[in-house]
């Protein structure tokens, strides 16, 4: 008998979720959206929003050799930063090719915490053995809610934290009896409050106490997906699959605009030679859709002629029509380049054939902060 | 670094030898680091059946002092029930010795033995010369792809038994696939048959010759090559480990602390050994080193050497001259002994090929080869046990024994799917510059130096390269 796997905020998640819409990331049963997935976006842009995050897969890695591990396994110098700091990097395959992307944050001198959106046990795990490094799962240990948008920073003031923490930062406080970490890793500006799995309820009423001041709201994971595309951010699992074989070369950083978590001047990370002598042919783009109906995962067309396909996609509140990420050749990605998407119709059998534009990435910044 | 060769040969050995004597004839700088104090370590296998024609031919052995006691020993099959049959060149003499354990038998073995010597020959490309089985396809007949692909997916042991009656003679032909380090009963064993109807000893095909002076005669034979050539030789260096930098090899550091730095580095040391031992953690790729690191059963023929007082009296079978014996009643006798193996044990009855060396040799040598045996085997228990074996067919063998050297088999176990694929997948390394050479990188485990010289001609080619750039 299957049991559903659930965060430790669930019971929370489950009243608030009017409509009992549920989804699935990373094994967990996710609340897809709390009551319109459209207004929990938007409020991350105008007011705040809580997003629980404890999906996310998170490992310890700790040794005597965890440094000199980080090191090979992830493609910046990933050990430079002092504890308390973080980077975003990537881990390749033998071949090049990107098996994940993360943050891998310093808490120790041989001590670093990966957290990723998509989980790859085999691969960490299997090189943490090979340099007598310990992996420990702590996925199920802590939870955490992310607070996104402008109002992000008061929020955190008004729950008696300091706000003032850089971004790819953490730092861990004893808050009002309980034992917290708050990080600033995610793309959108805002924080993330990590605690243990059974103070999960106490932090989540309190937040949502503290939050009523500026209109807080929760949103759930589809309002996450959409803040996500509208900062032009592919995920692993969602728009991409990463590499599995250990020769495969791709996807190639590059074509998914994760170029720049390559960092030339770290030699030695594994996959580094294919990886830099590797051409990108495609890119990754922002396609403006004419119409209100996302088009995931549909091929996009010039003349007639397939010439890449949209990855994730979704309405855009804040821009009020339909947008997506795509991957598209390279003498098609110039912005403003008019192209059409076949989206497969719902009632027929032929697709129909929608206009889009070529946009830079991202569509949007992320949510100014109001000033504490 | 105190010197700069232009490569290094890590590890002595017959494949050792012949890789640092071909680099050194090709005008390359080339240093061969041997672990032990001795260049000729161990007796090793006194039978040769695959030592490559063109490295004997190019490093002019024969000048070098290699000569053959007998260029082409027969096999001695004997039966349970006290008969026995020997299958040499002449096969009207064999077809009348197999007559005696089977009379299908007697008329099956030649027409199986020509169509196997036949597809032997047009494989040879494939095991000399690197291409796959699929690359020379188009040049084999209707008869042979057919053949071919049968040998490709079927075991040893399902092929023979389809085509003998005799359990002692499907033994004794399962022992050379045994011998080869694949075991009969695998898919695909029965390639293996077709790999030593390839090979060819003292110009003739699928002969076992014996050197003369055992495996110390080849070694020394190939030590004058290569010393002739201008080959250095080091003993007592043990390599502690390899130098990388930038994806590609720098040379090698010493457990002494000296540093040698080569472009070129040339390992005979098993595949394992050679890129999880002496390389830095998952230099060659996280992926590749874990399935390096990932256990894997380790077990192949082991040899042992006895020297004699006298000759042994092997009873009725002593009316054969010059000839191996396999004493291995059936092919569930690999089956057991496997089993036996795979738990830890020495198998209660292991398979045993015994050759004895030829009357008038300065001294009285048996040596048996024994599968399956682990690489950690129990030396003792495992002469114990090979000597009670012997006894049986040799009353009062144990008494003639002066001494007794054990040599452990030294690489991993070869699968089957090793023998079809091309050269290159097992001698090069994700590492630029670092070469396997070893028993590792053969197709099937044999004495044969082909690897050596595939190797050796690989980095000459790069060496070339990269003085041309």
């Amino acid at each position: 008998m299957s049991t559903v796997r659930v965060t430790p905020f669930h019971v929370r998640a489950a009243d608030c979720n009017r409509d009992n819409r549920w989804t699935q990331r990373n094994r967990f049963t996710l609340a897809a959206a709390y009551d319109d997935a459209g207004a929990e976006a938007a409020a991350a842009r105008i007011a705040v929003v809580m997003a629980d995050i404890s999906w996310r897969w998170r490992v310890m890695l700790e040794g005597a050799r965890a440094r000199e591990l980080v090191q090979r396994l992830f493609t910046r110098d990933v050990a430079a930063p002092q504890p308390g700091e973080a980077l975003k990097a990537l881990w390749l395959a033998d071949g090049g090719g990107v098996r994940g992307a993360g943050v891998v944050a310093r808490y120790g001198r041989q001590s670093f915490q990966l957290a990723a959106a998509a989980e790859d046990a085999e691969w960490i795990g299997a090189a943490a053995a090979l340099y007598g490094v310990a992996m420990r799962d702590v996925t199920e240990e802590e939870c955490g809610l992310a607070l996104i948008g402008p109002y992000a920073g008061k929020l955190v003031t008004a729950l008696g934290l300091d706000p003032l923490l850089e971004p790819l930062a953490f730092r861990k406080v004893f808050w009002r009896g309980l034992d917290l970490t708050v990080s600033r890793f995610g793309e959108h500006g805002g924080y993330e409050i990590w605690c243990g799995r059974d103070d999960a309820l106490l932090l989540w009423d309190r937040v949502l106490r503290a939050g009523g001041d500026f209109a807080i709201r929760p949103a759930g994971l589809d309002a996450q997906d959409i803040l996500d595309i509208e900062a032009g951010v592919p995920r692993p699992g969602r728009d991409y699959e990463g590499a599995r074989e250990a020769s495969a070369a791709e996807p190639l950083a590059g074509e998914l605009r994760l170029g720049k978590l390559i960092d030339p001047g770290h030699a030695g990370f594994n996959g580094a030679v294919a990886a830099t002598g590797a051409a990108p042919r495609r890119q990754l783009v922002g396609l403006l859709l004419d119409t209100p109906t996302p088009a995931p995962f549909a091929p996009v067309l010039s003349n007639g002629r397939a010439v890449g396909r949209t990855l994730s996609s979704c309405h855009s509140p804040a821009l009020d029509r339909a947008i997506a990420l795509a991957q598209l050749d390279e003498a098609f990605a110039a912005p403003g380049t008019p192209l059409t998407v076949a989206v497969p119709g719902s009632r027929t059998l032929l697709p129909s054939v929608t206009a889009a534009r070529v946009a830079d990435l991202p569509f949007l910044p992320p949510p100014d902060p109001i000033a504490s | 670094m105190s010197e700069r060769y232009d490569a290094i040969v890590v590890g002595a050995g017959v494949n050792g030898l012949i890789a640092v004597a071909l680099l050194a004839k090709a005008g390359l700088r080339a240093m061969l680091l041997e672990r032990s104090s001795l260049l000729f370590g161990h007796a090793g296998e006194a039978t040769l059946s695959a030592l490559d024609p063109r490295v004997v031919k190019q490093l002019r052995l024969a000048q070098h002092g290699l000569a053959f006691a007998v260029r082409d020993l027969s096999l001695t099959v004997l039966d349970a029930g006290g008969q026995s049959a020997v299958i040499g060149r002449d096969r009207h003499a064999t077809a009348r010795s197999l007559a005696a354990l089977s009379a299908a038998d007697a008329t099956a073995y030649e027409p199986w033995r020509r169509a196997l010597f036949d597809l032997g020959r047009a494989l040879r490309p494939c095991w000399w010369n690197g291409h796959t089985p699929d690359e020379i396809r188009r040049a084999l007949t209707l008869p042979q792809r057919v053949l071919l692909d049968r040998l490709s997916v079927a075991s040893a042991a399902a092929w023979l038994s389809s085509v003998f009656d005799s359990d002692a003679l499907k033994a004794a032909l399962a022992f050379e696939v045994a011998a080869c380090g694949v075991a009969p009963s695998e898919a695909g064993s029965a390639l293996a048959l077709a790999w030593c109807a390839a090979q060819e000893m003292c110009g003739r095909q699928g002969a076992v010759a014996m050197p003369r002076g055992g495996a110390i005669g080849l070694q020394q034979a190939l030590s004058e090559a290569a010393q002739k050539a201008g080959a250095e030789i080091r003993t007592a260096a043990m390599v502690s480990s390899l130098l990388v930098a930038g994806g590609a090899i720098g040379g090698v550091e010493l457990v002494a602390g000296e540093s040698i730095a080569a472009p070129l580095v040339l390992s005979t040391l098993s595949r394992r050994r050679t890129l999880s031992g002496l390389l830095p953690t998952a230099a060659i790729g996280i992926g590749a080193a874990r399935e390096v690191a990932r256990p894997q059963a380790e077990f192949g023929c082991a040899t042992l050497v006895y020297g004699l007082q006298r000759p042994p009296d092997f009873g009725a079978f002593r009316a054969a001259a010059n000839t191996r014996y396999v004493l291995a009643e059936r092919l569930e006798t690999f089956e057991v002994a496997l089993s036996a193996q795979r738990l830890g044990w020495v198998p209660q009855e292991p398979a045993i090929e015994l050759a004895l060396s030829p009357a008038g040799a300065e001294r009285s040598v048996l040596t048996a080869r024994v599968w399956p045996v682990g690489r950690n085997a129990d030396r003792d228990a495992l002469t114990k046990r090979v000597t009670g074996m012997i006894e049986r067919h040799a009353l009062g063998f144990s008494a003639l024994i002066a001494s007794c050297d054990v040599l452990l088999p030294s690489g991993g176990s070869v699968s089957a799917s090793r023998l079809a694929c091309a050269s290159t997948e097992r001698i090069d390394t994700a590492v630029r510059g670092l070469l396997l050479c070893g028993p590792d990188a053969e197709p099937a485990h044999a004495v044969s130096g082909v690897a050596a010289r595939q190797a050796a001609a690989f980095a000459i080619a790069l060496h070339k390269k990269v003085a041309g750039s």
